[in-house]
């Protein structure tokens, strides 16, 4: 496989991990605008542990991913408690106080940035990949997945039934910043130097569209687009400079006329049922 | 020394206050956020540059500025809010996100993502006293940014439109029976806030001069933060806000490190968010 | 002996709106209480209360000797009390089954420690399946429940309160909107769940149900209890015919 293509479906990995991490959020009736504040705690810390300290990259990354958990549920108990809108704004904040913390954070290079990490491959990203899908895929399919379902319908009825929201809510933001983290460290090991301007709000901003796009009623859509995302500029070289123009208006609409992304429930359940040949 | 920081503070943060004007605006009426409400500010800031680039004085820029951002404002209310009311609470805020990267990447084209200058031009002065010395700008930003504040202010609780835009903050059918359907209302809503948006956007080109097509994401930011400080909903709390983070931010360089200027500002907001959501100048019931 | 609800004293509050005031009663174990009164009386402050929704101002409310007052609906709901919605509120996603799957949950514990199980824990989906037969709504297990006729969507949500296996249900007008033969087949459906030893609150504005099914009545008017009966007595209370009934009964 040559590099460039590797490159690509690199990039597309780690953007599926991203996805995965909004998904996780955003399933649980949260909007969650800190992506990239967890990416930086996963890529800052696994990038230390490996460069400065060295460990081995599987156990950096999943020790940065679980950091990122520890934070993110840390986070989250205050924010959970407050109005949707609350919440949004206040990862918002926390997306930035994380990167202009590691912008000034000498230990990790500060506005220098950091550099040395030895690189992961393209199947240990993919590990991750078909790991966390497996998992979302047992979850969809099980009573857990029906709640989350039930809270994001109507979170007073959900209630009604015993179904603690709170922490249903505080679990979500938890798992998908253990992910976002995940995808960080192996961004950092990728990429092989990161800056904290890597991790801005645009990055967050990129992680939502990527659900919006390909559907955000399944774990699919998410996957579709953020495969989409990486792809069609390649594809449609000319697109290159005009992709931020032609993806946000092009969101816009769509949001106008389906807001539920390209993949929604029904169009997923049409699907299998004319796979298994029924009418 | 000091009160030339108080000075340079409040220049500033009178540009923030404005958009955190429009924010609160918006949010008060649809109870969501315009996440593009940054990009407003750049395109007003955008615009301006460009008419003064064709030759057109600085009080045309700034209506430029001003006119555009109101009209991109209303575009947005029109494809990210009106469209998607009826639908799922967070989705118009994810439109609007989309809708801000369109803007951003809509300007890097236009106007290439080097940053650009504001053509400075005619008289600029100084006014000394001892130590303390106010320019010409400093005096344009304050003059204009205040009365825009103070119209704001007088539009909103002196008028038929600002009793409509309040009852809306309660109850839209309220709003409705003082003559405005609910549209007419929300559009002119956001026209107003884009407006502000704008007028800040070409100001801050004044003092800074340089604005390029992503400075929409942290003047944005900075609206907000200013308006969870002053208030969710409050406006003149959201002047305050904006009025605060100024000073903060002019203070934390003179006497700090500026590197960590932004680190400061986003902290006190999560520790806002968290500890004090309904801010400093809580909305009470009693309009 | 305690009895399974008790409230005393309760007042909800809302600025200068008293929705309930120095409200008392109790239910005992296997009753059928309806609650009646004009609109406005505060019969679903009153059930926000029970149910967790909301803190009452004043008065506390007990739930087999504890106080409920304060727990939240979460608790409440996982201590074996049920609501119904008057504006029906289903999962506009879940299908009939996986409102019933869904709510099995409750005493089970918290969401976290369902983490993994499938859906083909078969025990539990037979019992669902049962549940589903007893409210009529055996055929539409697969069904997404946003396509139900009203008349069944109203019987999935007290399927779903039956689900959490609960020691009292709250009714919210069951039979609003329902026509004769979908009110006749309630008051059969109230009868059998208080024949199954269902303990039942309910609110309700069609005298016929409360009358027939009720075992006592209690009234309702600008949040104070002015009555309490059983239905004979009340039909012939003259302080409630000229506050309420009038020639309704």
């Amino acid at each position: 496989m040559n590099v460039y293509i590797e490159g690509v479906l690199a990039l597309m990995g780690i953007n599926i991990l991203v996805a995965l991490s909004t998904f996780a959020i955003l399933s649980a009736d949260r909007l969650s605008l800190g992506t990239a504040g967890f990416m930086a705690v996963g890529a800052y810390l696994s990038s230390y542990l490996t460069v400065q300290l060295g460990w081995g990259v599987y156990v950096a990354v999943l020790t940065a991913g679980l950091a990122a958990s520890a934070v993110g549920f840390l986070v989250g108990l205050p924010l959970l408690r407050l109005e949707g809108i609350y919440f949004v704004m206040g990862t918002l904040a926390f997306g930035e106080v994380v990167r202009t913390f590691f912008l000034n954070f000498e230990p990790t290079g500060g506005a220098y940035g950091m550099r040395g990490m030895y690189g992961t491959s393209l199947g240990m990203i993919y590990l991750f990949v078909a790991g966390f899908l497996a998992l979302f895929i047992l979850h969809s399919r099980s009573r857990a997945g029906l709640a989350m379902d039930a809270v994001r319908d109507d979170d007073q009825a959900a209630s009604s039934i015993g179904i603690d929201v709170v922490a249903l809510r505080l679990f979500s933001f938890a798992w998908g910043g253990f992910i976002a983290g995940i995808a960080g460290a192996l961004f950092a090991h990728y990429v092989l130097y990161i800056e904290s301007s890597n991790f801005s709000f645009l990055t967050s901003a990129n992680a939502i569209l990527f659900v919006l796009l390909g559907g955000s009623q399944s774990v699919w859509g998410a996957v579709l687009g953020a495969m989409l995302f990486t792809l069609l500029p390649e594809w449609l070289r000319f697109l290159s400079d005009w992709r931020m123009t032609v993806f946000g208006a092009a969101l816009v609409a769509l949001m106008a006329l389906r807001p539920e992304g390209l993949l929604t429930r029904e169009s997923l359940m049409l699907m299998r049922h004319r796979l298994r040949g029924k009418p | 020394m000091l009160a030339q920081q108080i000075v340079n503070g409040f220049t500033l943060g009178s540009t923030y206050a404005l958009i955190a004007i429009g924010y609160t605006l918006v949010l008060g009426v649809l109870k969501k956020l315009n996440l593009a409400h940054g990009e407003l500010f750049m395109a007003g800031a955008f615009t301006g540059i460009g008419a003064a680039s064709l030759g057109a004085p600085l009080l045309v820029s700034l209506l430029a500025g001003f006119v555009a951002a109101g009209l991109i404002a209303v575009a947005i209310e029109r494809t990210c809010f009106y469209p998607l009311r009826h639908a799922n609470f967070l989705s118009p805020m994810l439109s609007t996100i989309a809708f801000g990267l369109f803007l951003q990447g809509l300007a890097t084209q236009i106007f290439g993502s080097d940053p650009s200058r504001f053509p400075v031009s005619g008289a600029s002065f100084q006014i000394q006293f001892a130590t303390l010395s106010i320019s010409a700008i400093h005096i344009v930003i304050l003059a204009t940014a205040f009365g825009l504040m103070i119209g704001i202010d007088l539009l909103v609780n002196r008028t038929r439109w600002g009793i409509a835009v309040r009852a809306a903050s309660d109850d839209a059918e309220t709003a409705a029976q003082q003559g405005m359907s609910v549209s007419a209302l929300t559009m002119t809503t956001f026209l107003v806030s884009g407006a502000l948006a704008g007028a800040a956007g070409v100001l801050t080109t004044l003092v800074y001069s340089q604005v390029n097509p992503f400075i929409g994401i942290r003047q944005g930011l900075i609206g907000m933060v200013a308006m969870v400080i002053g208030g969710l909903g409050n406006l003149r709390g959201a002047m305050i806000g904006g009025l605060a983070i100024g000073l903060i931010e002019t203070m934390n360089d003179a006497y700090f490190t500026a590197g960590y200027r932004d680190f400061v500002i986003f902290f006190i907001f999560f520790v806002f968010l968290v500890f004090r959501p309904q801010g400093l100048f809580p909305v009470r019931q009693e309009r | 002996m305690s009895a399974l609800l008790e409230l005393s004293h309760v007042a909800k509050r809302f600025g200068g709106v008293h929705a309930v005031e120095d409200v008392s009663f109790s239910v005992e174990p296997n009753e059928l209480v309806g609650l009646i009164g004009p609109n406005g009386a505060g019969k679903t402050t009153i059930f926000n209360l029970i149910s967790g929704a909301t803190a009452p101002t004043t008065g506390e409310i007990y739930h087999r000797g504890m106080r409920i007052s304060r727990m939240g609906s979460t608790r409440i709901a996982r201590r074996g009390i049920a609501r119904t919605f008057q504006n029906i509120r289903l999962f506009r996603s879940l299908t009939v089954l996986d409102h019933v799957l869904v709510a099995q949950t409750c005493r089970s514990g918290g969401s976290l420690s369902q983490l993994l199980p499938t859906r083909a824990h078969a025990p539990a989906t037979q019992q669902a399946r049962e549940l589903l037969e007893i409210v009529g709504l055996g055929r539409r297990c697969d069904q997404l429940a946003r396509y139900l006729p009203y008349g069944e969507q109203r019987r999935l949500e007290i399927a779903r309160a039956l689900a959490t296996s609960p020691d009292l249900i709250l009714l919210d007008e069951p039979a609003a909107g329902l026509n004769e033969a979908e009110t006749a087949e309630l008051r059969a459906l109230l009868k059998d769940l208080r024949s199954r030893g269902h303990t039942i609150l309910l609110v309700e504005h069609d005298m016929k149900v409360v009358l027939l099914v009720c075992s006592r009545v209690l009234v309702l008017v600008f949040g104070r209890l002015i009555a309490c009966g059983t239905p004979a007595e009340i039909r012939s209370n003259p302080e409630v015919i000229n506050a309420y009934l009038g020639s309704a009964a």
